[in-house]
């Protein structure tokens, strides 16, 4: 599986699948530029989902409406650039009132130890990041509540 | 420059449904006003459902039937009996795609101004996820 085949599985996994569940994903960008980033995907949603009238009633009573996000960046597998990177999607965060985001690292190989290391100890509450070998179907993920959580959705190799 | 054009199935139902809601609605409001009193049987309802089946098709023609036609320039998305909107790809700075629910596709023209516009991908019986990167191929081409 390729870094593309995966990304459009994602997307759909996030928008039609289990993402679902945690969010209503519902708008997608390729080849998102945001400050000096290029990301290969950017997927907003919100937490309020829509449904059918009373749904939506229930919803409005019930849900918060906060908006999240999933970016993908596959260019730096070694995490070369990890701070710029998340400096970009924190200060989106601020700027644009998203509550959280996860940030997916693809690459059809293995990734260093020190790569591994980096995203472990990243302790940033907000975002959750995720590193997912195509090759041997492995994700490491950072230890924050958003990353712990976002394993089971970003888990789309079939 | 190519076309699509398809009856929008799920569109049209909508434009139907809404009408048989509102002419029975209509049909026992003005019963109970003049006669105190409702008449529902088979003549009545297949009436209201031929009113419907007009009313909705009229409807569907004059608002949601969706007309798009592209080319390497740009687009032209009409809307029932609305005036066209015409794009030229170098007008535009970001495509997406949006989900609008039950697995409807649409994908999004964001302009360099002005509004954004939504091509009903999946109405006009476009695979979404295909359509998007093929405009936004002819987006990077004009770009």
């Amino acid at each position: 599986m390729d870094v593309n085949d995966y990304l459009l599985r994602l997307e759909n996994n996030l928008m039609l699948g289990s993402g679902r569940w945690v969010a209503d994903f519902t708008e997608s960008f390729w080849d998102y530029p945001l400050g000096d980033v290029v990301f290969d995907m950017y997927v907003s949603a919100t937490v309020r989902p829509k449904g059918f009238f009373l749904s939506r009633v229930a919803a409005w009573l019930t849900t918060p409406n906060y908006y999240v996000a999933c970016f993908a960046y596959s260019h730096d597998p070694e995490l070369g650039r990890l701070s710029q990177v998340l400096n970009t999607i924190s200060t989106f965060l601020k700027k644009e009132e998203f509550a959280w985001a996860w940030l997916v690292i693809p690459h059809e190989g293995p990734f260093s130890r020190k790569a591994k290391s980096m995203v472990e100890n990243t302790s940033i509450r907000e975002i959750g990041i995720a590193l997912v070998d195509l090759n041997s179907k492995e994700i490491v993920h950072s230890q924050s509540h958003w990353g712990r959580q976002m394993v089971r959705f970003i888990r789309c190799f079939k | 420059m190519k076309t699509v054009a398809p009856w929008q199935l799920m569109n049209l139902a909508k434009s139907v449904g809404i009408f048989f809601v509102l002419v029975s609605v209509a049909w026992i409001g003005a019963n109970y006003l003049i006669f105190k009193d409702f008449f529902i049987g088979w003549p009545v309802i297949l009436g209201n459902v031929l009113v419907s089946g007009v009313g909705g098709l009229w409807w569907y023609k004059t608002r949601h039937h969706a007309r798009f036609s592209w080319d390497g320039d740009g687009c032209e998305l009409q809307r029932g009996r609305t005036p066209p909107i015409v794009k030229r790809w170098e007008a535009i700075s970001q495509v997406s795609l949006v989900h609008e629910g039950y697995g409807r596709f649409a994908v999004r023209l964001y302009p360099k101004e002005g509004n954004s516009v939504d091509i009903p991908a999946s109405d006009l019986g476009l695979k979404p996820v295909d359509f998007r990167f093929e405009v936004i191929d002819l987006v990077r081409a004009k770009a």
